[in-house]
C-alpha cells in the first residue's frame, strides 16, 4: 500500500492532473524531429575500415596499386548503400510522422469534442474526464470512491466516501543519522487537518477535472467519510452552478482546498480532537425546487453505467484510460465488450504501470482486491413520471399475503423498489385505505404521500388531505419526522386545491397536538399571541416569539421543567413572566409588545411553493397562508420577552439552586419588578409546602445538651452570673457566709506572694489602707501597688468578676461583699470575723459604686479621663500616665479595655489603634454614665 | 408538642444586651455566642479539650469539615471566643487564592501577615495585638524584676536587671528553629522600648509581621541584628515561636484559625495543590506528633474538600491515611470526634427549633415581657421561612434568627399584632436564601477571585460569615 501523502504535496498534483485530464499538449515537433535525426543518423552509418586494410595491405603485400583500389572501392560502395538506406528510411520517417501527428490531432478532436460534450452536460463525456484524472493522479488518491450521476433535471448529483481520519497516516518518516528513517508520530491537528483537506482536494480536484469547462453546469456533490462511530456524516457538500472560471478562481495551489469548497458554494467538514463537525447537507436554496439529497447506489449505478456505455472512444485514447480489471463473477465473453463498459465495472486509481491496452484482456484482480474507487453515472428519471406512473397503479390492490421487504431511500417513488417492495407496498396502501395502518418503513409512506399531494386514490382533493391527515396521525409516534414534512404538506394541498379558509383551519385545528415549524406555527400562534393568550401557547410557539430555536434549550431548564401543578413548572414560569411583562408594558407605553412589533417591523405574507422538498411532477403553485407579524432579534417584544423570560429563569436557578445565571437581561426597572413579582409569587404557588416535624423527645435533649455545653463553655468566666446555674452552685452557709469561698480561694491561689502579701496587710489593717502606707510597702517589698493591684483584680474580673480591691481616696479597700472569704482563706476560719468589722471602711460608699464601675482600676480611670477630656496632647498626657505607672499608653489603653470587657458594658471602649486614642462611638453613653459616677464618688465626703 | 419553655440560663444582662444586639443586626455576638450554640455537644466539646491541653503544653490540629451552613465558621468562631475569654492568644484568616499555606507569588507569607494582623487577645479582640503582646511582656518583666529583686523603676540598676530578664527569656527561644533571629528582633524591640526608639520597635513589629520584600531591607531596618526575614518557607516555623513565646510570657497557648480551606481545593494546578497539602501535612505532623507546643491549629473546610480523592485532601495519600475515619467508625454509622477530623451536618429541624425557643426566650428576658409565641407558631415560623425563595433547607441560621427576631421585635413593640399575621401576612418577606456555593463553578473559573454569588469576602459582609451556622 502506497502511504498517503500529506495534502499540501499531493493537492498540486492532482490539480495539474485535473488540468491534465482537460487538455491535450500539441504534436511534439521537436521531438519527433530528434527521433527521426537519429534514425536517420543510424540508417546512413558507413565503415572506414575497407580503406584503411588497402593502404597497410599495398604497403605490406605486393601489386600495392591492386589493394588501394580495392579498399577505396568497398568504402565507396559502403558510403552508397549507407545514402541508400538513409534515404529510405526518412522516406518512412516522413510518413511516420505524419501518421503520429494525424493521430494525435485526433485524439486532440476526441478530447475536444468530449470537452464539448461535457460542457454540455452529457454524462459519459464527464465520465471520460474523470477516468483521465483518476489515470494521472496515480496512487494518490487510494481510498476515495467517488459515483457520479445525472439527475433527470441535466444537474449532476457526486457522491463518495472519502478517505477516513483512521486512514489518515499517524506517523510521518524522516531519513534521521546514519540514512535511518525516523518515524515521527504526527500532532492530531495535523491529521485533523489532513483529514479534511485532503477529502476537500480530492474533490475539488475532481470537480475541477469534471466540470472545469467553460459553460456551468449545476452540480450537488455529497460526500461522505465515516466518524469515529462509523456512522456516514457529510464532509464535502456543495449545490452550485460550476464552469471552469469559477474554480479557477476558487483554486489556488497554495491554498487549502477546503476555501476552495467554501468559495464554490460548498461546504466542507472539520474534525477537531476527534469530534467531527459535519459539512451542511447540499442544498439548492431558493433557486431549485428541491433540494438535492444524495446517497450512493453503487450497485445501482454500476448496472446503469453498464447499460449506457456507449461513448465512442477511439483507440488514441487507449493509453489515457487508467487499467482495466474483469468482472470475477462473470465470464470474460459474457461482459459487455468495448472500453468503457469495461471501464465502468471499476476503475483503480494508482495502477499506472498496468495501463496497457483495455480491449486485452487482463490478468483477474488480486484475491481480496476491492475496487477502490468506483465511477459510474446513473440515467433514468424518478420524479418527472411520477404522476403519470401513479395514475397506473392507483387502483392496484395488493396482495394481502406479500410479505414485508425492508425500503429506505431518499425520495421513494416506485422506480426504486424491486418487485418485492412493490408487492408490499400495494398490500400495505389497500390496508391503509381501509384503515388499517400496519407497521411499515417510513420510504413507503412517503411513496402513499406523494401519490395523494397528488390527488391520486382519492376522489377529491378535501379527501386526499383528509387521508393525509389520518396517515400522518397513524404514524407520527413511530415517525415524528413526519411533523416536518406533512404539516406543511397538508396545509398546502388544502391551500392548492381547496381553500385557504381550509388551510388556515387545519393549521389551527393541529397546532396543539402537534410540533409544527415555522410559518404554520407563526400563523397559528399569531392570534393566542394578540389575545394575549399565553396559557394555550405551545412552547414551539412561545419560542418562536422569543427569536428562539427551542424554548429554553439549556441544561437547567432539561433538568428542573418537570411537571408541577398540571405544567412544566419552567414553562409555567416563562408564561406567567411574558403575560406580567406584556401586561406591564401595556400599561407604560399605552400598547402591546406586539403592536408595537408591528408597527417597527411590520408583516410579512406567508408564501412559499407548494409542496416543498417532496417528488411533484406537476407545476408547483404558490401558497399564501396569510400575514404575520415580522420578528427579529431586533424586534420590540422579542427583546422585551427574551429578558423577561431570561429573568424568570434566573430567579427559578436561584430557589433551586442552580449555579448560572443567564446573561443579557435588559429591562425597566418597572417591568423588572413587576415580572419578579409574578415569579416569586408562581414559585410560592407552585412550590411544596414543607411539613415541618419535629421530634419533641430529641428537641427537648437537645436543650439539655445545649446547656451543658454552655456550662461547659461558661466554666470559670460567667457562672458566677448565673443565678440558680447548676454547674456552679453557691454554698452558703447557715450563716451567710463564705458564699464565694470557692471562688476567692481560686482567685488567691493565683496570685503572686507581693500580691497576696498586699491582701493580708489590707486584712490586718481592717480592710483598707492608704495607697502609700508603709505597712503596705513593707508588706510588699517595694514593690509598685498599681501593677499589683492590677494582678489581683485582673484575676478577681475572671474569677469572681468584679475588682476585690478598689480605689477610694488614695485607700486601698477590699471589696465588702468577699471580706468574710479573705479572712476565711488568709486565716483558715471566721474566727474573730464579725460583720462589725466587715462593715467598717467603706460601707457608707458602696451603695454609691455602680457595678460597672467596679471593673475599672483608678489607672484604668484615669486612663479614660485622659482620653474624653481630649484637651491639649492626648498621646502626650498617656505618654506621662503610663511613665508614672511604668507602662507605656499601649498598655493603658489594653487594661481599660480589659476592664470594659470584663466590665458590664462587655466590650472595648477606646480604638487603641486611632491617633489619638478616641472612644468607640458605641460606648459614648456607658462612658459618659461611668463619668457621671466618679464625679458623684469623688463628691462624696471621704 | 410540648409548649414548656426550654431551659434557658440566666444570663448576664450585659451579655443578653450585646447577644440581642449583634443577632438583631445579624452579626455574630463578641461575648455571648454560647448561649446561642445549640446541638454540636461532641465537636464542643472536642475542641474545648483541645483548647485545654494547649494550655498543658500539647498541641491540636483539627479539621472542621461540613457543608455549606453547616455551622463550620461558627464552631471555629465559638472556639475562638472560648479562647479569647480563657488567655489565649488567637490567630485567625480567611485562605483565598492571594492567601494560601504555600505559593509561588508569596501566598504564603500573604496568609502569614493576615494572621498577624488578626492576631488577638481578650483586650484585643479584633486583632493587632502584637505590639499589646510585647509591651505586655516588657511590663510583665519589669514588674517581675520588681517584685523579686526589690528594685523600683528608679534605681539604676533596674534597666540592667529587667534586660537581663528580657535576655533570658529571648536566649530560651534559640532552642527552637529560626529562634536566635527571633529572639534578635525581639531584643531589638527592647532597645527601642529603652530607647524610646519608635522607629527601632516599628521596625521589630514589621520584621515579625513579615512585611520586609527583603533580607536588605530587614536588615537595614533592624541594625543589623537579623540578616534573614519571614518568608512563604519559614512562616510557619515562626508561628510555632509565636506560640512559645506568648506561653513563655503568661499566655494559656496560640491557636490558628484557617477558614475557607475550599480554596486549597480550588488550586487548578495539582503541583501547587499539593504542595499546600504538604504544608498543612507538615502542620499536621507537628501537631500531632508533639512537636509543636502549646498551639492549636483549626482548619474550615467542605466535605468536598476534605474528601474528594481527586483534589480534594484525600487526593494525598499521606494526608488521607492520617485523616480518613476509621473504617470501624463507618461502618457502624457512628461518629468519631477524637480524630483530627471534626464532621457537620446541616442543622436539623429539631436543631433550628431549640435555636428559636432560646432566642424567644432571650427576647422576652431582655425585654421583660411574657413570652407569646408558642410552640406550635415557631414550627409555623419554619416553614414559612422553607417556603421561601430558594429555601431548600436552613442552610444560614443567621437569616433565621434575624427574620425570627425582626417578627418578635415587631410583636414587642406592637402588642396588637398576632405572630401569624406578621409571618404570613403579604408584607413580610423573609430574607433570601444565600446562594450556596459551587466549587466546582469556582473551580473552571480558578485564577479568578470567588464568584460574587457566593459568600462575602470583604468589608462590612465579613462579619456575617462568621455568623454562618
Amino acid at each position: 500500500m502506497t502511504e498517503i501523502s500529506d495534502w499540501t504535496t499531493a493537492f498540486p498534483a492532482w490539480l495539474a492532473a485535473a488540468r491534465g485530464a482537460r487538455s491535450h499538449p500539441p504534436f511534439d515537433d521537436a521531438g519527433r524531429a530528434q527521433v527521426v535525426a537519429n534514425k536517420l543518423g543510424e540508417a546512413g552509418k558507413f565503415s572506414y575500415l575497407p580503406p584503411v586494410i588497402g593502404i597497410i595491405a599495398a604497403v605490406v603485400l605486393p601489386y600495392h596499386w591492386v589493394w588501394l583500389i580495392i579498399g577505396f572501392g568497398v568504402f565507396g560502395f559502403g558510403i552508397w548503400r549507407g545514402r541508400q538506406r538513409r534515404a529510405a528510411a526518412d522516406a518512412e520517417l516522413h510518413l511516420e510522422t505524419a501518421k503520429f501527428r494525424a493521430a494525435h490531432l485526433a485524439a486532440g478532436r476526441v478530447l475536444d469534442e468530449t470537452l464539448a460534450k461535457a460542457n454540455q452536460g452529457e454524462a459519459d463525456a464527464v465520465r471520460v474526464l474523470l477516468e483521465r484524472f483518476s489515470s494521472r493522479v496515480g496512487d494518490s488518491l487510494r481510498g476515495l470512491t467517488l459515483d457520479a450521476s445525472r439527475l433527470p433535471d441535466g444537474s449532476f448529483a457526486v457522491g463518495g466516501r472519502g478517505l477516513n481520519r483512521a486512514d489518515v497516516p499517524a506517523m510521518t518518516s524522516r531519513i534521521g543519522r546514519g540514512g535511518r528513517t525516523f518515524y515521527d508520530k504526527r500532532k492530531a491537528g495535523e491529521i485533523d487537518e489532513d483529514l479534511t483537506e485532503w477529502n476537500a482536494g480530492a474533490v475539488v480536484a475532481a470537480l475541477s477535472a469534471m466540470f472545469g469547462g467553460a459553460s456551468p453546469l449545476r452540480v450537488a456533490v455529497r460526500f461522505t467519510i465515516e466518524d469515529g462511530d462509523r456512522q456516514r456524516i457529510p464532509w464535502v457538500t456543495l449545490a452550485t452552478e460550476l464552469d471552469g472560471r469559477r474554480l479557477l478562481d476558487a483554486m489556488t495551489p497554495a491554498g487549502r482546498p477546503s476555501d476552495a469548497v467554501r468559495k464554490i458554494g460548498g461546504n466542507a467538514g472539520r474534525c477537531r480532537n476527534q469530534r467531527y463537525t459535519a459539512a451542511t447537507e447540499p442544498s439548492w436554496g431558493a433557486q431549485a425546487d428541491a433540494p438535492i439529497r444524495l446517497e450512493l447506489r453503487t450497485r445501482l449505478a454500476r448496472r446503469v453505467a453498464l447499460e449506457h456505455a456507449n461513448v465512442p472512444v477511439t483507440s488514441d485514447l487507449q493509453s489515457l484510460v487508467p487499467t482495466v480489471f474483469p468482472d470475477r463473477a462473470a465470464p470474460t465473453r459474457s461482459r459487455p465488450t468495448g472500453a468503457m463498459a469495461a471501464r465502468a465495472a471499476g476503475v483503480v486509481f494508482g495502477d499506472a504501470a498496468r495501463t496497457a491496452s483495455a480491449a486485452q484482456p487482463v490478468p483477474h484482480a488480486p484475491a481480496g482486491f476491492q475496487p477502490v474507487i468506483t465511477i459510474s453515472i446513473t440515467g433514468g428519471s424518478f420524479g418527472g413520471d411520477f404522476a403519470a406512473e401513479a395514475k397506473k397503479r392507483a387502483a392496484i390492490i395488493g396482495d394481502p399475503h406479500a410479505p414485508f421487504v425492508p425500503f429506505q431511500s431518499y425520495w421513494s417513488t416506485y422506480a426504486q423498489m424491486n418487485a418485492a417492495q412493490l408487492e408490499f407496498y400495494f398490500r400495505w396502501r389497500s390496508a391503509v385505505r381501509h384503515g388499517q395502518f400496519i407497521p411499515t418503513d417510513l420510504s413507503y409512506v412517503f411513496v402513499h404521500v406523494y401519490e395523494l399531494i397528488h390527488v391520486i386514490g382519492a376522489p377529491n382533493a378535501a379527501d386526499a388531505a383528509e387521508q393525509l391527515t389520518r396517515l400522518w396521525q397513524a404514524y407520527r409516534p413511530t415517525y415524528p419526522k413526519l411533523d416536518n414534512y406533512l404539516i406543511s404538506w397538508i396545509t398546502d394541498l388544502y391551500a392548492t386545491e381547496v381553500s385557504a379558509e381550509a388551510a388556515l383551519d387545519f393549521v389551527q385545528r393541529h397546532v396543539d397536538a402537534s410540533t409544527p415549524q415555522g410559518d404554520e406555527l407563526l400563523l397559528a400562534t399569531d392570534p393566542r399571541w394578540a389575545a394575549g393568550d399565553y396559557g394555550r401557547m405551545t412552547p414551539a410557539g412561545m419560542a418562536m416569539l422569543l427569536s428562539e430555536r427551542r424554548l429554553g434549550d439549556n441544561k437547567f431548564v432539561r433538568e428542573h421543567n418537570g411537571e408541577v401543578a398540571g405544567q412544566p413548572w419552567i414553562e409555567g414560569a416563562y408564561r406567567a413572566a411574558i403575560q406580567a411583562a406584556d401586561a406591564t408594558y401595556q400599561a407604560k407605553s399605552g400598547k402591546s409588545p406586539r403592536d408595537a412589533t408591528l408597527k417597527k417591523s411590520g408583516q410579512r405574507m406567508i408564501a412559499r411553493p407548494a409542496f416543498r422538498s417532496a417528488v411533484y411532477s406537476w407545476n408547483r403553485k404558490e401558497v399564501k397562508l396569510g400575514k404575520v407579524p415580522s420578528l427579529t432579534d431586533t424586534s420590540p417584544s422579542v427583546k422585551l420577552y427574551r429578558s423577561a423570560t431570561r429573568h424568570a429563569e434566573n430567579l427559578l436557578r436561584k430557589e433551586r439552586g442552580f449555579q448560572g445565571r443567564l446573561r443579557g437581561v435588559e429591562l425597566s426597572s418597572d417591568v423588572e419588578t413587576a415580572v419578579e413579582a409574578c415569579i416569586v409569587a408562581y414559585i410560592r404557588a407552585t412550590k411544596p409546602r414543607v411539613q415541618v416535624t419535629i421530634d419533641v423527645a430529641r428537641a427537648e435533649r437537645l436543650a439539655q445538651e445545649s446547656v451543658d455545653t454552655r456550662t461547659r463553655l461558661l466554666q470559670g468566666l460567667d457562672a458566677e452570673h448565673e443565678e440558680g446555674s447548676p454547674s456552679s452552685p453557691p454554698t452558703p452557709r447557715a450563716d451567710g457566709l463564705l458564699t464565694d469561698v470557692d471562688a476567692v480561694a481560686s482567685l488567691i491561689a493565683r496570685l503572686t506572694a507581693p500580691a497576696e502579701a498586699l491582701i493580708i496587710a489590707l486584712v490586718d489593717a481592717g480592710w483598707e489602707l492608704p495607697e502609700h502606707a508603709d505597712a503596705l510597702i513593707a508588706a510588699t517589698g517595694g514593690v509598685l501597688i498599681g501593677p499589683l493591684m492590677d494582678e489581683i483584680n485582673g484575676h478577681s474580673l475572671e474569677v469572681i468578676g468584679t475588682g476585690l480591691i478598689v480605689r477610694e481616696a488614695q485607700h486601698l479597700v477590699i471589696q465588702e461583699d468577699y471580706r468574710d472569704e479573705v479572712y476565711f482563706i488568709m486565716r483558715g476560719n471566721l474566727d474573730g470575723f464579725t460583720p462589725a468589722v466587715a462593715s467598717t471602711g467603706t460601707a457608707e460608699h458602696a451603695g454609691l459604686a455602680p457595678v460597672a464601675l467596679q471593673a475599672f482600676g483608678p489607672v484604668e480611670l484615669q486612663t479614660l479621663v485622659v482620653i474624653v477630656g481630649g484637651a491639649g496632647d492626648v498621646a502626650q498626657a498617656l505618654s506621662s500616665l503610663a511613665a508614672a505607672h511604668t507602662s507605656t499608653p499601649l498598655l493603658l489603653l489594653d487594661h481599660l479595655n480589659e476592664c470594659a470587657v470584663d466590665s458590664a458594658y462587655g466590650d472595648i471602649l477606646v480604638d487603641a489603634d486611632a491617633s489619638p486614642p478616641a472612644i468607640l462611638p458605641d460606648a459614648h453613653e456607658f462612658v459618659a454614665t461611668l463619668l457621671a459616677h466618679i464625679e458623684h464618688s469623688a463628691r462624696e465626703p471621704a | 408538642m410540648t409548649s414548656s419553655a426550654p431551659i434557658t440560663p440566666n444570663i448576664p444582662r450585659r451579655i443578653l444586651t450585646a447577644v440581642m444586639n449583634s443577632v438583631s443586626a445579624g452579626v455574630t455576638p463578641r461575648t455571648g455566642i454560647e448561649y446561642l450554640a445549640v446541638g454540636r455537644t461532641a465537636e464542643i466539646g472536642a475542641i474545648v479539650t483541645d483548647l485545654d491541653n494547649v494550655s498543658e503544653g500539647s498541641a491540636a490540629f483539627r479539621v472542621v469539615s461540613g457543608p455549606f451552613g453547616s455551622g463550620k465558621s461558627f464552631l471555629l468562631q465559638l472556639a475562638r471566643n472560648y479562647a479569647l475569654e480563657r488567655n489565649y492568644v488567637v490567630m485567625d484568616a480567611d485562605l483565598s487564592p492571594e492567601r494560601r499555606l504555600t505559593g509561588s507569588q508569596g501566598q504564603g507569607l500573604a496568609l502569614y501577615r493576615e494572621l498577624t494582623s488578626n492576631l488577638a487577645t481578650k483586650s484585643r479582640p479584633d486583632g493587632g495585638a502584637l505590639a499589646t503582646i510585647l509591651e505586655r511582656w516588657i511590663s510583665g518583666v519589669q514588674t517581675d524584676v520588681m517584685r523579686t529583686q526589690g528594685l523600683s523603676a528608679t534605681d539604676a540598676a533596674f534597666p540592667k536587671a529587667v534586660e537581663s530578664q528580657i535576655v533570658a527569656t529571648v536566649n530560651g527561644m534559640e532552642g527552637l528553629v529560626h529562634g536566635f533571629d527571633f529572639g534578635q528582633v525581639l531584643a531589638t524591640y527592647w532597645n527601642g522600648y529603652v530607647e524610646q526608639n519608635d522607629e527601632k520597635k516599628g521596625a521589630a513589629l514589621r520584621w515579625l509581621r513579615g512585611e520586609y520584600a527583603t533580607k536588605t531591607e530587614a536588615r537595614e531596618a533592624l541594625g543589623g541584628a537579623v540578616r534573614v526575614m519571614i518568608d512563604d518557607d519559614v512562616w510557619y516555623d515562626y508561628v510555632k515561636l509565636l506560640a512559645s513565646f506568648v506561653t513563655a510570657i503568661g499566655y494559656k497557648g496560640l491557636i490558628v484559625i484557617l477558614d475557607e480551606a475550599v480554596n486549597l481545593y480550588k488550586i487548578s494546578h495539582t503541583q501547587a495543590r499539593l504542595a499546600n497539602y504538604e504544608k498543612l501535612l507538615t502542620i499536621l505532623n507537628d501537631c500531632l506528633q508533639g512537636k509543636a507546643r502549646h498551639l492549636a491549629v483549626l482548619v474550615g473546610g467542605t466535605p468536598q474538600m476534605v474528601e474528594d480523592p481527586r483534589r480534594g485532601l484525600f487526593s494525598y495519600d499521606a494526608i488521607r491515611t492520617r485523616l480518613q475515619e476509621s473504617r470501624f467508625a463507618s461502618q457502624a454509622g457512628l461518629r468519631d470526634v477524637t480524630g483530627p477530623i471534626i464532621a457537620l451536618d446541616p442543622l436539623s429541624f429539631e436543631e433550628v427549633f431549640v435555636l428559636l425557643q432560646n432566642l424567644r426566650r432571650l427576647h422576652a428576658t431582655y425585654h421583660n415581657y411574657p413570652e407569646r409565641v408558642a410552640d406550635a407558631q415557631l414550627k409555623e415560623f419554619m416553614e414559612e421561612t422553607l417556603h421561601r425563595l430558594g429555601a431548600q433547607r436552613f442552610s444560614t441560621p443567621r437569616e433565621v434568627i434575624r427574620d425570627f427576631v425582626t417578627v418578635l421585635n415587631l410583636m414587642q413593640q406592637n402588642p396588637s399584632l398576632d405572630f401569624s399575621v406578621i409571618v404570613h401576612g403579604a408584607d413580610y418577606k423573609p430574607t433570601p436564601a444565600a446562594q450556596a456555593p459551587s466549587e466546582a463553578a469556582d473551580i473552571d473559573a480558578e485564577g479568578a477571585p470567588p464568584s460574587p454569588g457566593g459568600r462575602p469576602t470583604s468589608g462590612a459582609d465579613d462579619k456575617f460569615k462568621e455568623f454562618t451556622l
